[in-house]
């Protein structure tokens, strides 16, 4: 059984910090005992008073606050059906953001907050993981202001996928951070994550196939109101536009507007691959580190494929877990979230039917990648997912001075040591043959 | 490189490390107190203290590395402290400049590495804050103040910034993932933090008060023990050095402050400790001046080279009562003491009258052999310079004088000397003396440096045959001059230490025999007591204050100064008893006074009557006492009385001041079963004397008028335990003001509420009676509509921001099936237009107020009818809309 240390902590009212005040205070306790109070002098009654005033002094404060966060505490625990706290990802609505330092609020209505304490809550996953702490701090305008209402925090969310949150872990945290008094709360909701926009160089790529896309002028109006498809005659129009049953009704000249015939109009049809038969684990921290790589890449390539006014359908090959409506406009980003790498369908089992670009990863065998080529495609991007972990310089005289950003980032020398990175490299190498051997369209990014 | 958040820098630094420096100032100020040899400035060290602090708090808040950074500094002050300590100064200089730079340098570290810690280990906070206030409490623990309280609030900011900074530790911690954070919240939150800390501070202070007492009263006794113990033993050589040499006072093996229970150890005393009149003269004119004997010391400790004070001493005729716990005019007696003196020959009764003003009035002075003391009144003028004051009797021997080594030109004590001399050569040997008595007096220790002595002794006194031509001897040896002329035996308060430093224990007083010869009086006392001793000559050192007569204008009136405290040798005499031979060569310094004498206080009042007793009655009001008196004195003459004796005797105290100890107290606070001294000074009663010897006291005492009137009562002190009670009931008092508060205001909120319970009754009470009594009909009108909307709104249906007509037709018909629509129609016809009302209209109206009520309640039970009638939370709100309503 797989136990979560961090959710059990969490449970444990006594924090490190009374811990550490605890064992220090004993410590120094001891040391002036065997050194002051050997013999009976005029010290050793100073020494008392001043143990008796700090020692009360500390019950005192350390009692406040304890009551105090106890209190709160009950309050919620018996108040618990009625505070559903609320989360907010991100920024538009509550369902999607960028993976990374995430924007997140959350919102306790009606909670009491400790004296200058903290409501500290952690976010659980389905999955076990604890999210970042996110703290309750703001408090709202008017008559509730001692009501804490929200607090809004960067966590630390990295990976490009789907979270479904379980519920969330609250603690009540006293002023000196001695205690910390925990429930749980349950509260599934899902959000999903998708990659920040970079920049990246992408070739030219152009629909495979022509489409022509024809607006037909459907029938005429079923219903009351607005003329559709027509428009006041002008002169210079067609004569023979003209639709008089309308002008048999109310007089008015109009006509029907033309059907366009778009003749240029069409679909980059957009196939990512998640094909990965190099990783063993497919879920260890390299392999999802790169699927992130892999996923901004794919997501970045679409976008400027987008931003060049062209249309993309996109598909990715695994099915994809919706759980929301998802505008046209998210949805590269939403299904990359779902996302993540397989090996049990390969890419040469796609059924072609005019794909403009295959996009794989590096760490697809190179016997696949020989057929995908020999297939003829027209255009395949292969995403060397190993670079950004490579990015990273093991020796570097800054890291002497400087220390690192973020705390997510892998070791760099557990990476250069690593077997996986040995056969990516290994893979990539291979694949950097075959396509300047074959007859390969597209490019490695 | 990351982005900065310069507002949580800030903050940081103002919140945090501001504090830390300002917290680690008065300990920097005790480091520089320390090393004050090197002149290290203590704001130079809190300066390069925050200087280390703050650059690596603002340098570790970037992304710098804490090791390399660290190391490379400490590399580089390694550097420069090497090239400065082996640098082309001169070698003295460089021993200072660079052990300065070594703490300079020390602290600059200290603090650079507190600041990295500070920004960087969550932790490190904690423990840093627990050593310091733990730092600051022994600091200031060892400064041994006499005043709890400001103790207290000396070691305050270290325990309040333990925890202050922890609070803004973790606050900072906080807002740092924080996307938007409200400074100015954070900034209240502190100040909020602080002030509740400094607030439960004062609020354990005010908890632990009586505990706080406590403590203080153990303390101000440990301090009296341990001064009293102080002089018995501990001190060894050296510190007894640096001691004199602190106190320039003249006691080489005692610490005259710690004697005299002094308020400040430290201070140079050259206060007035007390002044006497000795009634002591030679031919009745020249005065005789005695010595003042605080303590014998019988034991030698020759490890220490200190005498001691024996409590298992053979000879106890040392009369040490506390004068502040006889009551006044009466007085404690001890004949023992003249067993032991054994003053045989040449006594007299010498009666001394001291005025207590520096020293510690617990304290018991005298000129030896005290027997007896009286504790007197001050007379009111006197009563600012003196504390206490008290008569003295004593035994004194005829040949006793302070004059032996110090003189004067004076010819009668010239000849008093002289013939002193002549009676104690005629005074008998020491072989009819007690062996044991003999024996504890000539003890010596053995020794090279005792056996010595004892040679130089015998040389000194080759050819004397009593033992005050032995003393003379000696005395002459410590006044005689060298070849040069010069002074052999100097006084000295500095002796200096033995010339060979490697010798740490080289003896003091080999020392001062056979090298220095400088030395103050305990030298002098201690060597030539051993001389005597070598002789067989028992001698003692007795401690206490000389003697000086420096006044011709106040004959028997003598001063003493806190440098007057003395040391000197007593001799043993048969059938004279112990003599004072004081060994010491003149000190200029205790024989010319710090400052001139004063007037003599004039004695007071002659009492004519005092009487002691239990307090029976006190009236308050007609200003009278009862006391069942056991023993008076009246005309000086002491009478006790049996048992059988005792009596109820009744004074008026119109005109008396009452006394408990020191201070003046009003009658109210005198308390029965007390024991009061009443004291007379009616100069009439001293006019009524005992026809004879033989009348009985009882007869005696019926021709004193009744009541007695009385100038002084004194009451006892009141007790350390008595004011612990009163206190409690202070305490109690508090607390019975505290729930009687609270009784007052329960019993005006319980008013309130029954108030606004009431009132809504009241006021539908009083709208039935309008709306009978009115006959107008728009008044009537008015009523109803008011009784209406009240009703419905008791019975929990506010009309609320609806119309009054959709408000009647939506809402109140269909529920109760009343006419409240109607009426509402009528209503407004009757309020906005002119026209008349029809005779039924008129009828709804009139009878609406009975029929609506009636239908209205008739839905609701009699109990929910009550309780939504006294219902405050719906009166209030009618009450507030009723302006609406209309």
């Amino acid at each position: 059984m797989n136990i979560n240390f961090d959710r059990l902590i969490s449970f444990f009212p006594l924090k490190r910090n009374a811990l550490i005040f605890a064992l220090v205070l004993i410590i120094t306790i001891y040391f002036i005992k065997i050194e002051y109070f050997v013999e009976e002098a005029t010290i050793t009654l100073y020494l008392k008073l001043f143990a008796w005033l700090i020692g009360t002094f500390i019950l005192i404060l350390v009692g406040l606050g304890f009551l105090y966060t106890l209190i709160c505490y009950v309050h919620f625990i018996i108040n618990k059906k009625t505070i559903n706290p609320k989360i907010d990802i991100g920024i538009d609505g509550n369902i999607k953001g960028e993976a990374g330092q995430v924007p997140v609020m959350i919102s306790l209505p009606k909670a009491l907050l400790p004296l200058l304490g903290y409501i500290k809550i952690k976010i659980e996953f389905e999955n076990g993981n604890l999210s970042d702490t996110i703290v309750i701090n703001k408090y709202s305008k008017g008559f509730e202001k001692l009501l804490p209402k929200e607090g809004s925090t960067l966590i630390w969310l990295p990976d490009r996928k789907q979270y479904h949150t379980k519920g969330f872990i609250i603690s009540f945290i006293d002023y000196l951070q001695f205690f910390r008094f925990t429930t749980y709360k349950k509260s599934p909701s899902s959000f999903y994550l998708h990659s920040s926009e970079i920049d990246i160089p992408v070739n030219e790529i152009n629909p495979s196939k022509t489409k022509e896309e024809v607006e037909k002028i459907k029938t005429s109006r079923k219903v009351q109101g607005d003329y559709l498809n027509y428009k006041d005659y002008e002169t210079g129009d067609d004569v023979r536009r003209i639709v008089w049953k309308i002008f048999a009704k109310n007089r008015e000249l109009v006509i029907r507007t033309p059907e366009v015939i778009n003749p240029y109009a069409s679909h980059i049809k957009f196939h990512s691959s998640f094909y990965n038969l190099i990783s063993k684990d497919l879920t260890s921290a390299y392999a999802i580190s790169m699927l992130n790589y892999y996923k901004d890449i794919v997501y970045n390539i679409c976008l400027n494929i987008k931003k060049k006014d062209k249309k993309v359908e996109f598909n990715i090959d695994q099915a994809v877990n919706e759980f929301v409506t998802v505008s046209e406009k998210d949805r590269i980003g939403f299904q990359l979230s779902s996302a993540s790498w397989q090996n049990n369908y390969s890419v040469n089992e796609l059924k072609s039917s005019g794909e403009s670009v295959i996009c794989v990863s590096s760490l697809i065998s190179i016997e696949e990648l020989t057929t995908l080529i020999e297939k003829g495609f027209s255009n395949i991007i292969i995403v060397n997912v190993s670079r950004h972990l490579d990015n990273q310089n093991l020796f570097n005289f800054k890291n002497l001075i400087l220390r690192k950003d973020q705390k997510s980032e892998l070791s760099k020398l557990g990476w250069f040591l690593s077997s996986t990175r040995n056969k990516v490299k290994k893979n990539e190498k291979a694949i950097e043959e075959l396509v300047s051997n074959s007859n390969f369209i597209g490019q490695i990014i | 490189m990351k982005h900065i958040d310069y507002k949580e820098l800030t903050l940081g630094l103002l919140f945090l490390i501001l504090p830390t420096i300002l917290i680690m100032y008065p300990l920097l100020g005790f480091l520089a107190e320390y090393y004050s040899l090197l002149f290290v400035n203590k704001h130079l060290l809190v300066g390069v203290f925050a200087t280390g602090i703050v650059t690596a708090y603002l340098l570790h808040k970037t992304k710098i590395r804490f090791l390399i950074i660290f190391g490379l500094l400490v590399l580089v002050l390694n550097v420069v402290y090497s090239s400065i300590s082996s640098g082309s100064f001169g070698e003295f200089d460089a021993y200072y400049v660079a052990n300065r730079f070594k703490i300079n340098t020390s602290i600059f570290v200290f603090g650079w590495f507190s600041g990295f810690a500070i920004s960087k280990w969550r932790y490190y906070l904690i423990v840093f804050s627990i050593l310091l206030t733990t730092i600051s409490v022994i600091l200031i623990s060892d400064m041994e103040m006499s005043n709890v309280n400001e103790m207290i609030w000396l070691v305050a900011p270290a325990v309040l910034y333990l925890f202050y900074g922890l609070f803004v530790k973790e606050l900072l911690k906080t807002i740092r993932n924080q996307e938007k954070t409200n400074y100015l919240m954070v900034v209240m939150r502190i100040f909020l933090f602080s002030l509740i800390a400094l607030f439960l501070f004062w609020g354990t202070i005010q908890l632990l008060d009586s505990k706080l007492n406590h403590i203080q009263n153990e303390i101000t006794q440990a301090q009296g023990e341990e001064d009293e113990d102080g002089s018995g033993d501990d001190k060894d050589s050296d510190k007894k050095d640096s001691k004199k040499d602190k106190n320039g006072s003249s006691g080489a093996k005692f610490n005259i402050d710690d004697y005299l229970g002094l308020r400040d150890r430290l201070k140079v005393s050259d206060e007035l400790l007390f002044c006497a009149n000795i009634d002591n003269f030679i031919n009745e004119t020249t005065p005789n001046p005695q010595y003042i004997t605080l303590y014998h010391l019988n034991q030698y400790n020759p490890s220490l080279e200190q005498f001691e004070i024996d409590p298992d001493s053979l000879v106890r005729d040392l009369f040490l009562p506390n004068p502040t716990r006889i009551p006044q005019y009466f007085s404690q007696q001890n004949d023992s003491v003249l067993v032991y003196d054994k003053m045989e020959r040449a006594i007299k009764e010498v009666k001394s009258t001291i005025y207590i003003a520096g020293l510690n009035p617990e304290v018991f002075v005298a000129p030896s052999t005290a027997f007896a003391c009286q504790p007197i009144s001050i007379e009111e003028e006197f009563k600012e310079d003196y504390k206490f004051a008290y008569n003295v009797y004593s035994e004194v021997s005829e040949l006793n004088s302070a004059y032996f080594v110090y003189n004067t030109k004076n010819q009668s004590i010239l000849d008093y000397q002289e013939s002193r001399n002549r009676t104690l050569r005629k005074a008998k040997n020491y072989d009819d003396e007690d062996d044991r008595f003999m024996t504890y007096y000539t003890e010596m220790p053995e020794g090279d440096l005792y056996t010595k002595i004892g040679q130089l002794a015998d040389s000194l006194t080759k050819g004397d045959n009593t033992a005050i031509d032995k003393i003379l001897s000696i005395r002459n040896y410590f006044l005689s001059k060298d070849e040069n002329g010069k002074q052999l035996y100097t006084y000295t308060l500095t002796p200096g230490k033995p010339t060979d430093p490697n010798i740490p224990n080289a003896s003091m007083l080999g020392e001062f025999l056979f090298n220095t010869n400088e030395g103050y009086c305990t030298y002098f006392a201690t060597s030539s007591l051993f001389m005597l001793r070598s002789l067989g000559i028992p001698s003692r050192v007795a401690v206490g204050f000389m003697t000086v007569d420096r006044s011709h204008k106040t004959p028997g009136w003598y001063w003493f100064y806190a440098d007057q405290a003395h040391a000197w040798t007593q001799v043993y005499i048969p059938e004279y008893g112990w003599l004072d031979f004081d060994m010491t060569v003149s000190n200029e310094g205790a024989e010319q006074g710090p400052q001139p004498d004063g007037t003599p206080p004039t004695p007071p009042t002659k009492e004519t009557f005092v009487g002691k007793g239990v307090i029976t009655v006190v009236d308050t009001i007609s200003k009278r006492m009862e006391v069942r008196v056991d023993q008076m004195i009246i005309n000086d003459n002491g009478m006790s009385l049996d048992s059988t004796d005792i009596f109820n005797m009744k004074f008026d105290v119109n005109q008396a001041k009452v006394f408990a100890g020191e201070q003046t107290i009003s009658l109210a606070n005198v308390q029965l079963g007390d024991t009061a001294v009443m004291v007379s000074f009616d100069y009439k009663l001293g006019r009524i004397r005992k026809k004879s010897n033989r009348e009985s006291i009882e007869n005696y005492m019926k021709r004193f008028p009744d009541p007695v009137t009385i100038m002084e009562v004194h009451v006892p002190k009141i007790e350390e335990e008595e004011l612990g009670e009163t206190s409690e009931e202070k305490e109690d008092s508090a607390i019975k003001t505290i729930t009687d508060w609270s009784i007052y205001i329960v019993a005006l909120i319980l008013l309130v509420l029954f108030i606004l319970c009431l009132s809504p009754i009241c006021y539908y009470w009083w709208l039935s009676r309008k709306a009978k009594n009115n006959n107008s009909i728009v008044d009537l009108s008015e009523v109803n509509y008011k009784n209406a909307h009240f009703v419905l709104n008791q019975m929990g249906m506010p009309r609320g921001y609806q119309t009054p007509m959709v408000y009647a037709r939506d809402r109140i018909d269909p529920k109760f099936g009343t006419h409240f629509e109607a009426f509402i129609n009528i209503y407004q016809k009757l309020k906005y237009s002119d026209d008349e009302l029809t005779q039924d209209e008129g009828d709804l109206v009139r009878n609406f107020h009975s029929d609506f009520n009636q239908k209205v309640l008739s839905k609701y039970t009699k109990s929910e009818r009550f309780f939504n009638f006294i219902k405050p939370n719906k009166w209030i709100h009618y009450m507030l809309n009723l302006n609406l309503k209309k």
